[in-house]
């Protein structure tokens, strides 16, 4: 399986990171720096390393404000550290669970058949880049009490 | 009304002009834009994607082309980029023959999003090359509200001269920040290539760009809605203003668009 | 077939399985379903029984507003019946289309058209999930209307949560704190209304402490068909046509999950009851709807509706009621494999509905949803042997007579019990100066500027709001008016009345939201008004709860007579309490009224904000001493007083006679009084119109008032501050009659400035500083 990951490049805005930074400040927790965030695809369905890069290229990422990366998705969340470049840093991988529609997901479906991608399974996440002085108990406080939900959400976390 | 064979050239003053709009799912502010145009005198077609893709509609009959506003496919991925490659992979001759031909293609919003991303405007480098983007608004929100535009003297486009200095029309986007390399935007501004800017910049656009057209000034895009202002009472405080004209201020637009396609398409 | 063993067990073994299968029935509805199978001679399969849970639901039912209720020495044959039906019943206006008895309320609009309403709550699933919840609220709210044949054209939101600032660490155990969930549900409903392409234009944000474990969101809708395109009534022969979104299981036990009370344990026993929504698959089936309902004289279909609360197992038990219907379970298109028929029978996966069609037109009709990329599957037929039969792959695997389905719901009888407490109006020390005061009414959540919400929805879509949320230069509109023809002068007007803070005298807490919603929509020249109600409260099994209740339903009839404006449509959510271990925390309990009047010339609608300086400012209506609930008495710390009442005979020449002025041109600018009073109303219309207003205590006609804060503050019912063109005073106070009094003017300089009885100034301050402290709270 691949997964790509799409964030923007330096000196573009992140707003939902923006946002989700100056939520989580209100929360109290005041230490955190920066939130960066990236869209993530994982491919569930078979493609070749052409395929992935073709899709990122012109369906995931919008080229003028965007970079991408993509990897093998790794069980226990390697690919993390292929995704993201920056270091000291929480990065969480959020889902939705199993059985919990992915309406974006579907989309991108039908979308990377108009690319020639047929019969493809594709599910969407989001990953948080968290910077700042945080310990792991307040990381843990900041995903159930903010950045996931556990009715619909699964999640992990990474210290890069 | 006469009815003309497919193909057949169009003669001056003989025939009312024929607007396509085009919808595919997601699409929902159609009913504007076709009334907008109708007001303007021109007859309007509504057809979805899927038929041009089965060629059961023709782009051929039309002079002015039009990607209305809405959240095609959801904005996922991001806004109008699927439709943008449905434009690019499903039907992109016959598009790119429309443009070359001279004829009209105006984009809304979520229109304008589309052809953006599908390298149809700008196109200084040539079509097909996404030049520019529109993303998310600075603020991370949707945006309600209405602004003030203001028309940039000598610009490209081919049917907004007769515009008036200033237009007061609605934003409805989540998307809308212009965004394109230092080198673009300079060139932009050189071609005369910008059509409008917000006079109080409401998304973060660089340069306060609202609209901008390609070179030759035949394809058009802006992120304001002028089909939402085409009666007085649309305005949002019609009901404490004076002397106001019965129509509404964004109509100049589409009839500007109508009264070119009427003498020259 | 799974069968459950019910024949020959004990009381206790019923109610334990009925536990055990979260099928929330009592013990009578237990006993009434093992006598059925008992006569059968067998046991129900498990498919018979969840579909008997689904239908004699609460939410399905409405078991409470049907049932038999024993107060005050009286026996009340159903709440509903006798006190929201009856009035309208009574009234029997010719315009009334349809109540009651769709998915939505319908009334006419003009020669050609009718409007569909409705309002629906979604509170339970917005306390697990508030992006989720709320955005399927709305979604489920737009199908509602869409399954009677109509196109929305407005979507409505009314919110609730406990305040904002609520201390993090007292926040008790699963409770998710009400600003995430504020900012949750008002994405939600966001996204689905704008990526639909309907304008959210109408509706409000209420704050109490007692929402703190059970938000509440009301959702709604309005749309708009051509009345010969009504049709109802499914026929034997025809065929059951599945469209829209696929089914997993989403929502399993939504219904039966909606009659118990929140815990902390709730989130790992109900995983199942979230739903997602998607919005552009909802948009693809609307497209679709419109088509096959216009492409010919009348539609392909015979009959439409919604798929919502109980999925597929009430909508078909529905639509079936009268011919009996066959479905085959295997034939439903499925998200994900592993679905038992069960399952795939109650679930309530999102954006499906429902069409009962003739079988010469089902290929058309498939073929009209297949171009809109969305998926139509027949799935069954209607016959003719009043039997609800299901199928999976040819083999039977449960059968349930309709009558016994549909009729044989045992009512409860529920015994009640409320007595109101009101001591007399506190008669606190008078201020010097108001200006403090003002403005930290202007500043707490209920009164404070919603514009952070406003804005993130779309309400320029469809180009038919020709009065907006947001009105003048930056007030806060009372209704919204649409103009649903383009070329067509006539208008629709939509608002809502509610308060929370009235909740201790049931009674004219209800006559109060059914006055502002009326009232709200005179403001902007709304008339032929019909009216919904939407109830949210505890549980009603406890008999202070239901008593409350009675009250609340007893002023909706008394109102509905009074006014002459019908109920048409009305909804219900109960047991919303929230337990925390030994006892349990209700909501107070919250009557939501919505108001739907008709303009005739737009050209003519108001807004609130101030036009013109020297016209003169009146005020419509009697202030009284009754402060109990007002926001004057919570920044005071203050509980007692009455709650204010409605004088229904005076309140309705009133409303007639400002609708009279407002087609004669007498009326500038109006605003209702309502929280915060005369103050509030008065700074409000100042800023919103960059004007200043004068206005002099001593002439609002204040019923022996002797204190400057009462006239100020009290929050009685039926009022109006008005301005008058300078010129019109005499026309004016001719058709007003005594409910008009001038009490000043409007001033050039932007200044609020009021002076008491004593003649001495008592508040001055600038439209400037006063909106700064309206719009401080939400500026987020």
């Amino acid at each position: 399986m691949w997964v790509v990951g799409v964030g923007y490049k330096d000196g573009q805005k992140d707003p939902l990171g923006k946002n989700v930074s100056s939520d989580i400040a209100e929360l109290g927790f005041s230490n955190v720096t920066d939130v960066k965030t990236l869209q993530t695809y994982v491919f569930e369905s078979e493609i070749s390393k052409e395929g992935v890069e073709n899709a990122a290229k012109e369906l995931f990422t919008d080229n003028v404000i965007q970079y991408f990366n993509f990897s093998k998705f790794d069980e226990n969340g390697a690919h993390v550290n292929n995704l993201v470049k920056e270091k000291n840093v929480w990065v969480v991988e959020v889902f939705f669970k199993q059985g919990v529609m992915d309406p974006a997901g579907l989309s991108v479906q039908n979308a990377l058949d108009i690319l020639g991608h047929k019969d493809m399974k594709v599910k969407t996440g989001t990953f948080y880049v968290i910077s700042g002085n945080v310990s792991e108990d307040e990381l843990k406080d900041i995903c159930s009490r903010y950045l996931t939900n556990e009715m619909i959400h699964t999640y992990r976390y990474h210290r890069l | 009304m006469n009815s003309k064979k497919h193909g057949e050239k169009h003669l001056i003053g003989e025939s009312m002009v024929k607007t396509l709009v085009l919808r595919v799912e997601g699409t929902n502010a159609e009913e504007e834009m076709i009334h907008s145009f109708k007001l303007s005198g021109s007859e309007v077609d509504i057809v979805h994607v899927n038929d041009i893709v089965s060629r059961k509609k023709s782009l051929e009959d039309y002079q002015i082309l039009v990607f209305p506003g809405g959240f095609a496919h959801g904005d996922d991925v991001s806004a109008g980029k699927i439709l943008a490659n449905i434009l690019k992979y499903k039907i992109w001759k016959d598009l790119t023959k429309f443009i070359d031909s001279g004829k009209l293609v105006i984009g809304v919003c979520n229109g304008f999003q589309a052809i953006t991303k599908a390298g149809l405007l700008p196109a200084i480098g040539g079509i097909g090359v996404q030049e520019c983007t529109l993303t998310s608004n600075d603020s991370g929100y949707f945006i309600d509200k209405w602004v003030e535009l203001k028309h940039a003297s000598g610009n490209k486009c081919v049917f907004t001269k007769n515009l008036r200095d200033e237009m007061f029309v609605p934003i409805n986007h989540g998307e809308g920040k212009f965004v394109a390399t230092p080198e673009i935007i300079q060139k932009l501004e050189d071609n005369g290539q910008i059509v409008f800017r917000y006079s109080q910049n409401p998304n973060g656009s660089i340069n306060d760009i609202a609209g901008i057209c390609n070179s030759q000034g035949n394809v058009f895009g802006m992120m304001p809605h002028p089909e939402k202002y085409f009666s007085k009472y649309m305005h949002p405080f019609w009901t404490r203003m004076k002397d106001m004209n019965e129509e509404g201020d964004g109509l100049q637009l589409f009839k500007g668009a109508v009264d070119y396609a009427k003498k020259k398409l | 077939m799974n069968s459950t063993e019910l024949i020959g067990k004990s009381d206790e073994e019923l109610i334990e399985i009925s536990k055990k299968f979260l099928l929330a029935l009592n013990l009578e509805e237990m006993r009434k379903v093992q006598n059925y199978f008992d006569k059968l001679g067998r046991n129900p399969s498990d498919i018979e029984l969840e579909t008997l849970a689904q239908t004699w639901s609460e939410h399905c039912v409405h078991k409470t507003f049907k049932g038999i209720i024993e107060y005050k020495g009286e026996k009340i044959d159903g709440l509903f019946k006798t006190y929201i039906a009856r009035g309208t019943k009574e009234l029997n206006f010719p315009w009334c289309v349809s109540v009651f008895v769709d998915n939505a309320g319908i009334v006419k609009f003009n020669d050609d058209h009718n409007i569909a309403v409705k309002v629906e709550t979604h509170n339970h699933p917005t306390a697990l999930d508030p992006y989720g919840g709320a955005g399927t609220g709305s979604g489920g709210v737009f199908r509602d209307v869409m399954g009677v044949g109509a196109k929305p054209i407005l979507s409505t939101d009314i919110l609730f949560f406990a305040p904002p600032d609520y201390p993090h660490d007292k926040l008790p155990n699963g409770v998710i704190h009400p600003k995430r969930l504020m900012k949750g549900a008002v994405a939600g409903i966001r996204d689905y209304g704008n990526r639909m392409g309907i304008p959210t234009a109408n509706g409000g944000v209420g704050f109490h402490e007692g929402y703190l474990g059970n938000p509440l969101v009301y959702a709604g809708c309005l749309g708009i068909m051509p009345h010969d395109k009504y049709v109802t009534g499914a026929k034997s022969g025809d065929k059951i046509i599945l469209v829209g979104g696929r089914t997993g299981r989403d929502g399993i036990h939504g219904v039966t999950f909606a009659s118990l009370e929140l815990s902390s344990d709730s989130e790992k026993t109900s995983s199942g009851a979230v739903q997602i929504g998607n919005a552009i698959e909802e948009k693809r089936v609307l497209d679709g709807l419109l088509i096959v309902r216009d492409k010919c004289d009348k539609p392909l279909y015979s009959a439409v509706t919604d798929c919502g609360g109980g999925g597929l197992s009430s909508a078909i038990g529905e639509m079936g009621e009268e011919t009996g219907v066959k479905v085959h379970l295997d034939k439903v298109p499925l998200k994900y494999e592993g679905l038992e028929p069960w399952e795939i029978w109650i679930s309530e996966a999102q954006e499906r509905m429902l069409l009962a069609v003739p079988e010469k037109n089902v290929d058309d009709v498939i073929e009209i949803f297949k171009n809109e990329n969305t998926e139509a599957t027949v799935i069954g037929e209607f016959t003719d042997d009043k039997k609800l039969t299901l199928m999976f792959k040819g083999k039977v695997i449960g059968e349930l007579d309709m009558n016994f389905l549909h009729g044989e719901v045992p009512r409860v009888i529920r015994k009640a019990e409320f007595t109101v407490s009101e001591d007399a109006d506190p008669d606190m020390d008078d201020s010097e100066d108001f200006s403090g005061d003002l403005k930290e009414i202007l500043r707490s959540p209920n009164v404070a500027s919603k514009e952070w919400v406003i804005r993130q929805y779309d309400h320029e879509v469809q180009a038919k709001t020709v009065i907006k949320p947001i009105q003048g230069l930056g007030g806060p509109g009372n209704a919204c008016v649409l103009r649903p023809i383009y070329d067509e002068w006539n208008g629709i007007v939509v608002s809502n009345g509610y308060n929370p803070r009235f909740s201790s005298n049931p009674y004219n807490m209800a006559l109060s939201a059914i006055d502002e919603a009326i009232r709200n929509n005179v403001c902007c020249g709304g008339r032929r008004i019909s009216v919904l109600d939407n109830f949210s409260w505890g549980n009603p099994e406890k008999p202070d709860r239901l008593g409350a209740l009675v009250e609340a339903c007893k002023a909706c009839y008394d109102a509905s007579k009074g006014f002459a404006v019908p109920f048409i449509s009305g909804k219900d959510s109960l047991y919303n309490e929230y337990g925390t271990g030994e006892d349990t925390i209700s909501i107070p309990p919250t009557l939501v009224v919505t108001a739907v009047g008709l303009i005739p010339d737009i050209r003519k609608a108001q807004t609130m904000d101030l036009k013109e300086a020297g016209n003169p400012v009146y005020v419509i209506g009697v202030t009284k001493d009754e402060m109990c609930g007002s926001h004057y008495h919570m920044i005071k710390d203050e509980e007692g007083g009455k709650v204010p009442g409605v004088d229904l005979a005076n309140a309705k020449k009133i409303m007639d006679n400002m609708i009279e002025s407002i087609d004669n041109g007498l009326i500038r600018a109006c605003h209702d009084c309502s929280e915060g009073g005369l103050a509030v109303t008065a700074a409000e219309m100042c800023f919103a119109g960059n004007l200043g207003m004068s206005v002099d205590l001593k002439l609002v006609p204040a019923d022996g008032i002797k204190k400057n804060y009462k006239i100020l503050f009290s929050e009685s019912n039926s009022r109006f501050l008005v301005e008058v063109p300078k010129g019109k005073e005499s026309e004016f106070e001719k058709i007003m009659g005594d409910n008009a009094s001038k009490i000043g003017e409007v001033t050039e300089e932007p200044n609020l400035v009021v002076t008491g009885l004593d003649d001495e100034e008592i508040l001055n301050r600038s439209a400037d500083e006063l909106k700064k402290a309206w719009g401080e709270t939400f500026n987020w």
